[in-house]
């Protein structure tokens, strides 16, 4: 069985660490990281990576979280690809706007290290991935 | 994971001295907590604090970060709850 390919964007440091080693708990998790939306949509533009889910911080500078979305499914390549917000922001007007954007679900920060990867599976199951 | 965890954490802690040095000069001087860096300092810190065992952080700095998001310069009051919070680890 081929992993599952994850890529996790966020912009605070410790936080991506802590994701990455949360996300590796699961054997059948490959994850890669990218510190802002930029640098992960340059890491898919050059074609040699194609994750299965992304999970993309909301909150980051320069592209943030609904940016990153936009310009992911203005790409033929990630029109379908789900998208995971992780987000504190979770009031409920906030996360009705989220959830007009197509996204596949929502993580709250801060989140379990050790209940991170079976919430992603989670939130897929339930898309239907 | 644990020695990893811990290592992050540690980390973690260290940053954490950072930016209870930064909420102290806001409590001094009130213009520091509208500016760019501190916004981006208590929003991460309100998202991250409970991922290492801190969830009386993450719950003080998102009191802080709500108040930021409003518009106005945050309280003296969560400030100080913040600062203390942070003395404490």
């Amino acid at each position: 069985m081929s992993k599952l390919n994850v890529l996790y964007v966020e912009d605070d440091r410790d936080l991506r660490d802590v994701g990455e080693l949360s996300l590796g708990l699961d054997e059948d998790i490959a994850v890669q990281t990218a510190e802002s939306g930029v640098a992960a949509l340059a890491l898919l533009d050059n074609g040699e990576y194609r994750p299965d889910v992304v999970l993309l911080d909301v909150m980051m500078p320069v592209m943030d979280g609904p940016a990153v979305l936009a310009a992911l499914r203005a790409r033929p390549a990630h029109q379908r690809t789900p998208v995971i917000f992780i987000t504190a922001r979770t009031q409920s007007h906030e996360v009705s706007a989220y959830q007009q954007l197509g996204i596949a679900g929502l993580i709250t920060k801060p989140f379990d290290p050790l209940a991170l990867a079976p919430e992603v599976r989670r939130i897929l199951a339930r898309w239907g991935v | 994971m644990n020695d990893q965890l811990q290592v992050l954490k540690l980390r973690f802690l260290e940053r954490c001295s950072r930016d209870l040095a930064l909420i102290e000069r806001a409590l001094e001087d009130p213009a520091v907590s509208i500016t760019g860096d501190f916004v981006e300092t208590l929003h991460k810190l309100s998202g991250s604090a409970g991922s290492f065992g801190y969830p009386a952080i993450s719950e003080l700095a998102g009191r802080v970060d709500d108040e930021l998001m409003s518009g106005a310069p945050p309280s003296r009051e969560s400030l100080l709850a913040l600062a203390q919070g942070l003395r404490g680890l």
